[in-house]
């Protein structure tokens, strides 16, 4: 069985001063059957496309209540740390301001310790332990999708014969 | 590990379904998956809880968009509930964030709007849905996008002779065929 062993993880200054936090591939061994230690990186999505769009694109988002956006920044300081420990990857957090009320799977969890604090909507921020190209603060800009093609392939009709194919 | 979605058929020509007594167009070579939309804060589906198609767009980059009067129209919840990161902007276009829980709903292999007399799997969205204003078209159709399938790890394979996907999550077997 194949083993990942993580072992460190470093910050470049310029990462930081993109204002996203480059969030870094992590160094790995990786132990083979044949007892061989190979050198690998743990698979992350790369932030380099999205560092420069947050560098040209950083619109942010006026409507976010203060107690939201200080939970953003609470959070968005804290994922490179996080990222770190394993078993939390993927898993949702909860911030209240500078305060981590909570990591659980499901959203449900953490809105009931929110409630639990008679929190109100505007004093907090759930979101994952990914390593995210873009603070939560920034208006991202996306593709829709979706672009539809209204005939039908299979029915045009054969210039030759006169029938469809 | 089963899957979520077994072979789900998509068709190369022109198609159709019906949700509520309303007729849905299905264009070639669209993948359509059903799911129910609550609130964030839903623990348990309730069995009654109106489910209705989207396409499942690998194009598309955000987790769920779907129409204003889609949402009337096909849920029984109300969302009012901004998301933390309240708008995204697509072609120029400010569309509002929504929190919400996305219920996806497993088929019967080989059939796409047969589903399983099983709970719908919930798929965590902490970025919630983009909720297109009256004045936008877009979109037709609901679209799940390629962000909701990577944050819950989930599997997308195509199989191009029998034109059907299936869905899995993260698995042995899923590891497996990464090592092939």
């Amino acid at each position: 069985m194949t083993r990942l062993i993580p072992l460190s993880f470093s910050f470049r200054a310029d990462d930081l001063s993109n204002g996203c936090a480059g969030i870094p591939d992590f160094p790995l061994q990786r132990k083979t059957n044949r007892g061989k230690v190979r050198t690998g990186r743990y698979r992350t999505m790369s932030t380099d496309v999205t560092n420069a769009e947050a560098k040209s694109d950083s619109e942010v988002d006026p409507n976010i209540p203060e107690g939201v956006l200080a939970s953003m920044q609470a959070f968005w300081r804290d994922l490179p740390e996080m990222l770190t420990h394993r078993r939390w990857r993927d898993r949702l957090v909860c911030y209240h301001r500078n305060e981590r009320i909570g990591i659980a799977k499901t959203s449900w969890e953490l809105l009931e310790k929110c409630e639990e604090r008679n929190l109100t909507d505007d004093e907090w921020f759930i979101g994952r332990i990914w390593p995210e190209g873009l603070p939560p603060w920034i208006i991202e800009e996306i593709e829709g999708g979706g672009h539809e093609i209204d005939y039908d392939p299979e029915e045009i009709p054969d210039e030759s014969t006169g029938e469809t194919r | 590990m089963t899957p979520i979605l077994r072979r789900v058929p998509f068709s190369t020509k022109a198609d159709e379904t019906v949700v509520q007594g309303e007729r849905i167009s299905i264009r070639p070579y669209q993948i359509i998956v059903w799911i129910s939309l609550t609130n964030s804060n839903t623990k348990e589906l309730h069995p009654a809880t109106p489910r209705f198609p989207v396409i499942l767009d690998t194009g598309h980059n955000h987790n769920l968009s779907i129409h204003e009067s889609q949402l009337t129209r096909w849920t029984n919840d109300d969302f009012p509930s901004p998301s933390r990161r309240t708008a995204i902007r697509d072609r120029g276009l400010s569309v509002a964030l929504r929190l919400a829980k996305i219920w996806l709903y497993s088929n019967q292999a080989g059939y796409r709007d047969r589903l399983v007399d099983r709970t719908p799997i919930a798929l965590e969205i902490p970025e919630g849905i983009a909720i297109y204003p009256s004045e936008s078209e877009f979109p037709r159709l609901p679209i799940l996008g390629l962000r909701v399938l990577v944050k819950n790890r989930l599997h997308l394979s195509i199989n191009p002779d029998r034109c059907d996907i299936t869905l899995r999550r993260t698995g042995w077997r899923t590891r497996l065929l990464d090592w092939l």
